[in-house]
């Protein structure tokens, strides 16, 4: 269970103090997928970096599985994101210097996974995003697609109760994109894994469970 | 637990190393010609003050000047292992007369095949020839102008009044550029030093590389009489204060080049790290700690500078290898200073300093120069860092 309660959230920037978010509150059961939509800057970057530990709200509290996430102290926040989360962003997610199988590898070392159980789970996740021989293909090396579905194998590689995906589908052509969502939550039911994934594309809004609409940083419907 | 944590951090810091071999390479070659360069350079300095010290002791005094030693004690008593050769030499002062002229002098009784072997006086003949045995005189340049003497002609040598005088003839005019050697000193055979003292004065020559003090407490331990052995560093103070000088100048240049060069690694490095700060910033969002994230990238700096610094020693070792095979002549530079009076070939010799210095500094300044980028990273918040790369 995610549980957020009046969660508000201001940046400073070159038009004074702006409220990004506005006392959003929301329960989310354990194993839901749910997509968090609205317009661009309508706050749901900012509420899912807040509930996944990435960026401090200014009021408010995220309890993920019973831990007030943002009274953790910096380092048990990391240790709590490196076992029980899972992210993936835009774009640009890999990391460069490290080949497919060593990116999705890399929460399970982590996470300090045996060799063997790292190299089972690698495979068996290559196999499930369809790039079964590409293990030693370098990030720059693989199309926009791929390298969401290499994103997606390794935030969900450690099985994490709670994956968060912002905007994974913008820099995809729509048919890429709604597989990429279906590969996110198939993987994320499998591991019953709580997923949330923002976007403002109605067709992904329709494959998961549930929708959270977000405007001007308030909750406005779901 | 923790070794297996440092093996995957090593692990994950020599790819990205490998994998960013251009920036790596860039970076290296900074770090290895600075290392490779300085260690040259400082051989070079060690080697310049082995000229010094070469020329200083082998002209004339050695590296151990010992004070009135007592006819029992024998030259052979003074070689010991580390000991090339002793010199007797008994000095008498006095003045030479030659046309009306006069000038004081010490004159130095030597066995002329003694100091054939171990000094190179000979070497700075200008007109004659060096000692031969018998009632001859090897005369400095200044004292044979003064007296209006040259080789082949007679002098008187008066020890004092109501002294014996003795004829001598000049068998060859020396010029060391030393003043007082060239001023103030003649030698002559042992055998036609008029004044036969009871004492006499030794100059010992050493093996390279030996210490004059560790053959100095060797004599003390054998003679229980302090005979007042003196090393070329208490009686030079002036080479000894100007091989410190070198030595002090050549740590100031080196830690002044490594601070400019871990400027240059600082700021390299931290571009590097902005150009891949999105992928620091994931690994945040995957839950890797500030302390792992420092580590990693002070992992990172410190792979690339022992190699670069072994590289750098390598290189450095080799070209200074070299150099001390053939020498570097620096005659033109040095031929009017007393301290390179008879030599101007510089020879680089690596020493523990010349070795090891450059590389530590390096490595030392390397791993100040991580702290920037380090802290650029880890402490700036994963979402902050998303949102700027």
């Amino acid at each position: 269970m995610i549980k957020i309660e009046n969660l508000t959230k201001e940046f400073r920037s070159g038009r004074g103090q702006v409220r990004a978010l506005s006392g959003i509150s929301l329960e989310l059961p354990q194993g839901v997928t749910a997509a968090i939509y609205g317009k661009s800057g309508s706050g749901k970057t900012t509420l899912l970096n807040c509930i996944g530990g990435l960026e401090r709200p200014e009021a408010g509290k995220v309890v993920c599985f019973g831990n007030d996430i943002h009274s953790l102290t910096s380092r048990d926040l990391s240790l709590f994101q490196r076992k029980h989360m899972g992210f993936v962003f835009q774009q640009g997610n890999l990391l460069s210097y490290l080949n497919v199988f060593e990116n999705i590898a890399f929460p399970l070392v982590l996470n300090n996974a045996s060799k063997q159980d790292k190299e089972n789970r690698v495979k068996e996740l290559l196999e499930k995003i369809g790039l079964k021989g590409a293990g030693k293909a370098m990030p720059q090396e693989l199309s926009g697609g791929e390298m969401q579905r290499v994103a997606v194998a390794r935030a969900i590689a450690h099985c994490p109760k709670l994956l968060i995906a912002d905007e994974p589908t913008a820099s995809l052509d729509t048919a890429t994109g709604t597989s990429l969502v279906e590969l996110l939550f198939d993987l994320g039911r499998e591991g019953k894994s709580t997923v949330l994934l923002s976007t403002h594309d109605e067709d992904i809004i329709r494959l998961a469970d549930t929708g959270v609409h977000i405007k001007d940083g308030r909750l406005v419907g779901r | 637990m923790i070794l297996k944590e440092l093996g995957f951090w090593i692990k994950t810091a020599s790819l990205f190393l490998i994998r960013s071999r251009r920036s790596t390479f860039v970076l290296s070659i900074m770090i290895l010609s600075s290392v490779a360069v300085l260690i040259f350079l400082s051989s070079m300095a060690v080697g310049i003050n082995d000229a010094m010290v070469r020329n200083s002791v082998s002209l004339y005094s050695g590296h151990i000047s010992g004070f009135s030693l007592p006819e029992g004690v024998k030259p052979e008593d003074l070689k010991s292992e580390g000991v090339k050769g002793v010199s007797r030499r008994l000095h008498v002062p006095g003045v030479i007369l030659h046309k009306g002229k006069m000038e004081p002098v010490t004159l130095v009784g030597v066995e002329p095949k003694d100091e054939l072997q171990n000094t190179a006086l000979w070497k700075k003949t200008v007109k004659g020839e060096y000692l031969k045995q018998g009632n001859s005189v090897f005369l400095g340049e200044a004292v044979a102008e003064e007296l209006g003497a040259t080789a082949g002609d007679k002098v008187i040598f008066s020890p004092g009044f109501n002294q014996k005088t003795i004829e001598l003839t000049v068998s060859g005019i020396y010029k060391t550029g030393v003043n007082y050697l060239d001023r103030s000193v003649a030698f002559s055979p042992n055998e036609a030093v008029p004044v036969k003292s009871s004492e006499w004065q030794a100059a010992v020559f050493l093996d390279d590389g030996i210490r004059p003090d560790s053959i100095i407490k060797v004599y003390n331990e054998k003679f229980s009489k302090d005979y007042g052995f003196k090393s070329w560093g208490e009686l030079m103070p002036d080479l000894k204060q100007l091989i410190d000088l070198n030595y002090v100048s050549m740590t100031i240049v080196i830690v002044l080049v490594f601070g400019v060069v871990s400027l240059g690694i600082a700021g390299a490095f931290s571009i590097f790290i902005f150009k891949h700060l999105k992928e620091y910033g994931i690994m945040k969002a995957m839950g890797v700690t500030s302390g792992e994230m420092t580590a990693l990238i002070i992992i990172e700096v410190a792979i690339m500078n022992l190699i670069a610094c072994f590289l750098g020693i390598v290189i450095g070792a080799l070209a200074t290898y070299i150099a001390s095979g053939i020498g570097i002549d620096l005659t033109e530079f040095t031929s009017h200073n007393q301290y390179f009076s008879v030599s101007g070939i510089i020879y680089p010799r690596l020493t523990f300093y010349s070795l090891c210095l450059p590389p530590l500094v390096s490595f030392i300044f390397g791993l100040l120069a991580s702290i920037w980028p380090a802290a650029i990273v880890s402490h700036r918040k994963a979402a902050d860092i998303l949102r700027i790369a």
